[in-house]
């Protein structure tokens, strides 16, 4: 739970304080989908649900014209993403950043249409000029992620006589 | 891996059916509900992250000022030295154009481009040669008072030969007693005024000017002032030692007195 509740304070600084330092031609990266990909793939479907809907309740709260609407693409695709959990194939951290990053390019895919008025011009600019970036800042943040939380040494069990 | 407690973990599609129906439900509220929920729930949760987050930025912006006003000041700081040099020129030929050259020369600029480099020098070098009308033997001045005379020219540059050169001689008198004497170099940051008898009246404060009798220094170029005046009676010249009118080793323009018939007319 804790690893839960940090993951969204981390979400909630790095979008109030953070962004602007982390930009890249405007774009930065989406730090609460890639915790989403993160619990999802590491814990489950329920968990990634979870996770998208507080993580996208706190990034909707700040774009109030869509409110809602983040937060169902989020938990959708965290749900998503946990259906993954125990495939063999997303074992490498490579293969689950990559996961991390076509949600990233999902998700902007789905608020892009909903922002523009369900343009597919104004779409395909927005994902072309901003989108493409960001998934991909956020696929490589994501390799970190995994890379990093995958050289963690499991607690040991403890056995009790 | 650490299980999260999470609300119906094992009622998956009752899960997606509330937080997708919670999130249905906001997005269908009227717009004025949603920004005031909004507006709420942010203020709530992002209050204190925005107060930081605009110190940081404000810190920053005051670091890169900082950093640009450092930069501002160090070119402010180049620009009113050299500002202060150029006043400094100016105020100085401001005063060189308020050089009163003798009838029958004008005066020369010219600019050291060359001084020896001992202690105390006894030639230095002009920007100004035969091209410019210069030649040998010319007398050369200062706002001041009398440098030296040329002793060689060449087509763009001349030497000069300072009164502290041991070769120097000038024709001068005392300005107040017209006293006459030769002016040279013998030791030391002082002249000399030689050949002056003990009769002669010649005081500490008298001021010394050339007195145009040798040919090459006009009359009435100040030389230096008399430093002391020895008392002894029984030799047969006085020692009398001269404060140099100008400082040599603060030099940076002369002017050389050329000869000209059309000036000296009309003085005349």
């Amino acid at each position: 739970m804790k690893a839960f509740l940090f993951s969204l304070l981390g979400v909630v600084i790095f979008e109030s304080i953070l962004r602007p330092f982390f930009s890249v031609a405007g774009a930065g990266p989406d730090l609460g989908l890639i915790f989403t990909a993160y619990f999802a793939l590491s814990r489950g479907a329920v968990e990634g649900l979870f996770f998208g809907f507080t993580s996208g309740l706190l990034v909707d709260v700040l774009h109030p014209s869509l409110l809602g609407w983040g937060m169902l693409l989020r938990l959708s695709l965290g749900f998503w993403m946990g259906g993954f959990k125990d495939n063999l194939f997303l074992e490498s951290f490579y293969s689950r950043g990559i996961v991390a990053g076509l949600s990233v390019l999902v998700y902007e895919l789905g608020y892009h249409l909903a922002d523009t008025g369900f343009s597919v011009s104004g779409t395909l600019y927005l994902l072309g000029r901003y989108s493409l970036l960001a998934a991909l800042y956020s696929m490589l943040l994501a390799f970190l992620l995994f890379y990093f939380s995958g050289k963690r040494k499991p607690k040991q069990p403890e056995f009790t006589l | 891996m650490t299980e999260i407690a999470v609300p119906f973990k094992n009622k998956p599609k009752l899960a997606i059916a509330l937080t997708a129906g919670f999130s249905l439900a906001l997005l269908l509220l009227p717009q004025p509900v949603r920004l005031s929920f909004s507006a709420t729930l942010s203020n709530i949760i992002y209050a204190p992250f925005f107060s930081i987050g605009k110190v940081l930025s404000e810190l920053l912006a005051v670091r890169q000022a900082n950093q640009s006003l450092k930069n501002q000041l160090l070119q402010l700081s180049l620009e009113n030295q050299a500002l202060k040099e150029t006043a400094r020129e100016n105020e100085r030929l401001r005063g060189l154009l308020g050089l009163p050259a003798p009838p029958g020369f004008l005066p020369v600029a010219a600019e050291l481009v060359g001084v020896e480099s001992t202690h105390q020098p006894t030639e230095l070098t002009v920007n100004r040669g035969t091209a410019d009308g210069i030649r040998r033997n010319l007398p050369v001045v200062h706002l001041k008072g009398l440098v030296g005379k040329v002793v060689d020219a060449t087509r763009n540059a001349a030497v000069i030969q300072m009164l502290f050169d041991p070769g120097c001689r000038v024709a001068a008198r005392s300005q107040r007693s017209r006293v006459l004497g030769i002016v040279k170099w013998k030791s030391g940051p002082y002249l000399s005024l030689e050949n002056v008898s003990p009769a002669d009246d010649v005081a500490p404060g008298d001021t010394i000017v050339s007195s145009g009798l040798g040919g090459i220094f006009p009359e009435g170029l100040v030389v230096g002032t008399v430093r002391s005046v020895s008392s002894d009676t029984t030799s047969i010249f006085r020692k009398i030692e001269l404060a140099p009118a100008v400082v040599f080793s603060a030099l940076d323009e002369v002017f050389i007195l050329v000869p000209h018939k059309a000036s000296e007319g009309e003085r005349k």
